[in-house]
């Protein structure tokens, strides 16, 4: 009854899929984003005027059915597009609000509020819809939601508590979301430009993405080939500040170094690094930071939080996906909006797709409450 | 190896506190409000600031340090791992309304800080110093144990000195569809070590079944995090 012998799977990426405002799947993003299109445009979804930006990085089509939250009609679209699934693959979520828009729908005065508004009801939703065996559950951590999903995910695969593990990221953008980072200054009053010089402050997008991994053994038995190998993760808190990065980037370092230690992978490996890049001064600062401290010049980094706004609990899973066509690829996408890069950044981001080289690639997401991810991913052979 | 208890902390609608130091709350009054001096014997600034969920994760977890006798000499290689329903679904409301034009207010930045849930495993990590992983499970049943073995794992494994695990649910009177007596209000916390060299002072040792299905304390199974609060305690909290 011990129970405590630790074993240590191979983790696989094996499907990879997202939607956001620049197109319905990971190829339109991957595209668009190589074409340097961007989803940034006026918000139409809600009155603007009274917030410090009227931009937003939305979803056209997206509506609101029947008084439901937009999550479940981002959820049903997220569903189509997976591939066969087995009814034993648990399901994690990450979302940071999931259905709140189901308060704005209300008037709060003695009424009551739909249990919707749960962030549980998206797990309970997604796995009812694809007929699953458990209901799943949400992993609930700021902005760094989606990669401590997928890490988590991973782990249990890792350590053979699971063999199977879907994990489906989305938020949407409703006016409670909107308004509050315009109240906390966060918000830039044009298209967010990460790591330039001018950057005023992030822009908010919405959109989804499903990771599905396996073990080794689940993967060969259904005769699926890998897309990337998720070799390793960190997760680490600042203990700094509750809606302010360290600027130090303490907590960020950890997280990568802990990731790097995991898989005894020299930093020096690590060539390619989608960065968490929102756009706002002091994140982008501290990764610079994170950036210079750990890494040589050989590295290439990007945001692409200029072309799709900051996805908030979905940008991890968003990336990750992203990450997994960069290493097929070996052409990482540019950073949306670039123009005259930070000090120190130069070396590191350009506004033009960049030349990877190396067998990993590094993703890492940042939030509130002093969080930081790293996951790194490796090239399927 | 061994996975010891070595702190207990709650804050429950009957009592709130640890072992050591146990506050019996008046009945039928619902959760209890928290104040700084119930924590924090000295003045912490940012307790003022905090929305009431987050006080009610934060009481439980320096309840829990408390009990582990740690609170003041916390080692910073400490994760958290909490699990809700309801998450800050109050915090939520109160912000949403100050969105109202009736209301005549200006949406508040400070508020909109605490309607992420887990910002409260933040306010945490910043008064101990804890650089360990962080974050919040959402599941419709909160039995607090997909957190327990998560929790588990890593300290099974080696990442990790301590984790403190828990459930934090506010109350929740205004909300359809959902059977009020699922959802236990309040919070409880455990902390977690491994290969505790002097096990005296702790409440014992958790085992799981191979399959990592099912956790045992003291060769008892256990439901949930409340049902375990009960079985180190031995007592009704």
């Amino acid at each position: 009854m011990e129970g405590w012998q630790v074993v240590m799977n191979k983790v696989y990426i094996t499907s990879a899929n997202a939607i956001t405002s620049i197109g319905p799947d990971l190829d339109a993003l991957y595209t668009g984003l190589l074409e340097n299109k961007s989803g940034i445009r006026k918000a139409l979804r809600f009155d603007t005027a009274p917030f410090v930006s009227p931009y937003a990085a939305l979803i056209d089509t997206l509506e609101s059915k029947n008084k439901q939250s937009l999550i479940f009609e981002l959820a049903n679209r997220l569903i189509d597009q997976l591939p066969p699934i087995d009814k034993d693959c648990l399901l994690i979520t990450a979302s940071t609000k999931a259905g709140i828009d189901l308060l704005e729908k209300k008037n709060l005065m003695g009424s009551t509020i739909s249990s919707k508004v749960f962030p549980s009801s998206l797990p309970d939703y997604i796995a009812q819809k694809m007929g699953l065996n458990n209901r799943g559950f949400n992993i609930n951590s700021a902005c760094a939601s989606s990669s401590i999903a997928i890490a988590k995910g991973a782990s249990l695969i890792k350590l053979g508590h699971a063999d199977c593990v879907l994990i489906c990221c989305m938020d949407v953008i409703t006016e409670f979301t909107f308004s509050g980072f315009s109240a906390l200054r966060a918000m830039s009053p044009l298209p967010a430009l990460p790591f330039d010089k001018n950057r005023q402050g992030l822009t908010l997008g919405e959109g989804a993405a499903a990771i599905l991994l396996m073990g080794e053994k689940k993967m060969e038995s259904l005769n699926i080939p890998p897309l990337a190998q998720v070799c390793s993760w960190g997760i680490a808190n600042d203990a700094a500040h509750v809606t302010a990065p360290a600027k130090d980037g303490r907590g960020l370092k950890l997280a990568i170094k802990n990731a790097c230690t995991q898989a005894d992978i020299p930093l020096d490996k690590i060539l390619a690094f989608n960065t968490h890049g929102t756009g706002t001064v002091y994140n982008d600062l501290m990764e610079i930071t994170v950036l210079n401290s750990l890494f040589s010049k050989n590295t290439c980094a990007n945001s692409i939080k200029g072309a799709i706004g900051h996805t908030i609990g979905a940008a991890g899973g968003i990336e990750m996906a992203l990450c997994v066509k960069m290493l097929e690829t070996s052409l990482m996408p540019g950073t949306a909006g670039l123009k005259d890069p930070e000090e120190n950044a130069d070396n590191y981001f350009s506004p033009d797709p960049q030349k990877i080289s190396g067998d990993y690639i590094l993703t890492t997401n940042s939030g509130f409450g002093g969080t930081n991810a790293a996951i790194i991913l490796k090239r399927s052979k | 190896m061994n996975i010891v208890i070595s702190g207990l902390g709650w804050v429950y609608t009957t009592s709130m506190g640890y072992a050591g130091d146990i506050k019996v709350l008046p009945s039928s009054k619902g959760l209890p409000p928290i104040e700084r001096k119930d924590i924090f014997k000295e003045p912490y600034k940012p307790f003022g600031r905090m929305d009431y969920f987050s006080k009610l994760g934060l009481a439980a977890i320096v309840f829990a340090m408390k009990d582990a006798n740690l609170h003041g000499s916390p080692n910073k290689n400490t994760g958290i791992i909490a699990s809700s329903s309801t998450g800050c679904l109050e915090t939520d409301m109160k912000y949403q309304a100050t969105l109202l034009p009736e209301n005549n207010t200006l949406p508040s930045p400070a508020l909109f800080a605490y309607t992420l849930p887990s910002c409260f495993l933040g306010e945490a990590s910043i008064r101990y110093g804890l650089t360990g992983e962080s974050f919040v499970i959402n599941e419709t049943d909160t039995t607090g144990m997909t957190g327990l073995g998560m929790a588990v794992d890593l300290l099974a494994v080696g990442q990790i000195d301590y984790m403190l695990c828990g459930i934090n649910n506010s109350q929740i009177d205004r909300v359809d569809g959902v059977d009020a007596t699922s959802i236990q209000p309040g919070a409880v916390f455990f902390l977690l070590e491994k290969n505790k060299k002097n096990a005296s002072g702790s409440y014992g040792k958790l085992t799981r079944n191979e399959s990592n299905t099912s956790f045992y304390y003291k060769d008892s199974p256990i439901k949930n995090l409340y049902d375990l609060a009960q079985k180190c305690v031995k007592k009704n909290i």
